[in-house]
């Protein structure tokens, strides 16, 4: 691939997911900063490394790089999150949707409130679409985990939300 | 869960604040061809990075001070003696030697407790209790522990691997591995346990401890209280806290009982006689260690007249007969 059409796909990936792969990491971590600096590294990645991807797994390619970090912060940063305190999971509306929803809030709050290995899965099934193939591809796990995770975590979910008797 | 399915509008509309900026894409650009013509670019997202995140710097000022804060009380804790602070290095030196168990240990196995001759009751009195325990700190909210079937087992400092002569039947195979324990249910479920890895009981002691390979170790755990689960239906005392054959026993503050026929008749009074006062367990500033005849040592907090691991056992009759012994 010439530079410039490096380039020009480059601007089509960042155009198109970056903002979720934004929105994920953020969801995996509750830090807006940190986020961007996510973000910011699936995209050096993408940039100097360029694999070879296939035509539709560019997203999905993202959001492995982007989890692996978000992985790594969680571990490493465990002594700040006892000193500071976990972080309060806050949305961040866009300006017509400020001061509504309180309902969404909780939801969102559940589900940043899973331990990682279950809140990264509800993320990218429930939030970015993915079926249980793909996320097992992408976090590098058997689908039978991806599977039990989602249904452990669905009852986690229940008990947070207090709504023991609605099903699916 | 009806809601989950509308998770991408809920997000969308929720997170619609935050966008990819362009300012973004300058900074990727910018550190792309920095590493592509080989000069170093600190890693936004590794935690205690030289470079702060792009948001949020003031706050992270605040919390690196208050970070420095707490580590200079600590350290000026240390320096001044806080008996509160003080790690187990600082303590005196214990008075049971607890010691590899299984194949691997020393020869004949025997208790070593100060240079007494084998057989003696050593009376023991300090100016403030020397607590020493044997459970393994906990690593932020909770203890390292697995859970087999409702069962919670607690890892022990000591010993920090067993002979495999120790080990007994498979009781389980790790398939929840989670920081959050308190959120996972059923199963075999641990926070320090790879997943895939068995968890084993310990020969003579099953219901009372197991045992697991951790970062290639095989450490033991003690039967616990965690959260609101303790006894499972039908125990006693006797079934969490299974003793193969006691030889000495050790009170913080008291005392220490190295006659073996003397331990195991304590021993034996406590299990007759204690009786469940609640669930729960907690760590105290006294305790009660129980050494075995095959290297291993089980420990129980001690509160007044009541000894505390899996639920809290209230049994005056121990206590006397241990006060009785030491005189």
């Amino acid at each position: 691939m010439s530079e410039e059409a490096f380039s020009a796909w480059f601007d089509a990936l960042y155009t198109r997911y970056a903002t979720d792969v934004i929105r994920v990491s953020y969801f995996y971590l509750g830090d807006r900063g940190k986020a961007e600096d996510v973000c910011h590294d699936a995209f050096v990645s993408l940039f100097v490394n360029r694999p070879v991807l296939e035509e539709g797994s560019e997203k999905a390619w993202l959001l492995k790089v982007a989890l692996n970090r978000c992985r790594d912060i969680w571990r490493s940063a465990w002594t700040r999150r006892v000193i500071s305190g976990s972080p309060v999971f806050e949305t961040v509306p866009g300006p017509d949707t400020i001061g509504q929803h309180m309902e969404r809030v909780e939801i969102l709050a559940a589900i940043n409130s899973l331990p990682p290995e279950f809140r990264e899965i509800f993320i990218l099934h429930y939030y970015q679409g993915y079926g249980i193939g793909d996320i097992a591809k992408i976090i590098g796990v058997a689908e039978g985990t991806v599977s039990s995770r989602l249904s452990r975590g669905r009852k986690k979910l229940e008990i947070l939300l207090g709504e023991g008797g609605e099903k699916a | 869960m009806k809601r989950l399915e509308n998770l991408p509008e809920i997000t969308d509309e929720m997170l619609g604040g935050l966008h990819a900026s362009q300012e973004l894409k300058a900074d990727i650009l910018r550190d792309a061809a920095k590493l592509r013509a080989g000069e170093k670019v600190a890693s936004r997202s590794t935690p205690w990075a030289e470079k702060p995140s792009r948001r949020g710097k003031g706050a992270q000022l605040l919390r690196s001070a208050a970070a420095l804060a707490c580590l200079a009380v600590f350290m000026a804790g240390v320096l001044i003696g806080v008996p509160g602070l003080l790690t187990r290095g600082g303590q005196p030196d214990p008075l049971i030697s607890t010691q590899t168990g299984g194949e691997n240990g020393p020869e004949g196995g025997q208790l070593t407790a100060l240079d007494v001759p084998q057989g003696s009751i050593v009376i023991s009195q300090r100016d403030k209790p020397a607590y020493r325990g044997v459970w393994e700190a906990a690593n932020g909210a909770n203890f390292p522990l697995v859970c087999v079937d409702g069962r919670y087992y607690r890892m022990l400092t000591n010993p920090t691997a067993i002979g495999k002569d120790l080990l007994g039947g498979a009781l389980g195979t790790v398939d929840t591995f989670t920081s959050e324990p308190a959120l996972a249910s059923g199963g075999v479920i641990s926070n320090v346990v790879s997943e895939g890895e068995t968890v084993y009981a310990v020969r003579g002691m099953e219901g009372a401890m197991a045992a697991a390979n951790v970062n290639g170790s095989l450490r033991v755990f003690q039967r616990v209280s965690f959260g609101s689960s303790a006894l499972k239906s039908g125990e006693g005392l006797g079934d969490t806290l299974r003793a193969s054959s006691v030889v000495a026993l050790e009170l913080t503050g008291v005392g220490t009982v190295t006659d073996a026929a003397t331990a195991q008749s304590l021993y034996d009074t406590l299990l007759q006689n204690a009786q469940l006062a609640r669930s729960g367990a907690s760590e105290t500033g006294q305790s009660l260690l129980i050494q075995l005849q095959n290297g291993l040592a089980l420990q129980l907090s001690v509160r007044d007249e009541s000894v505390m691991a899996c639920g809290t056992w209230s049994c005056p009759e121990f206590f006397e007969a241990f006060a009785a012994a030491i005189q």
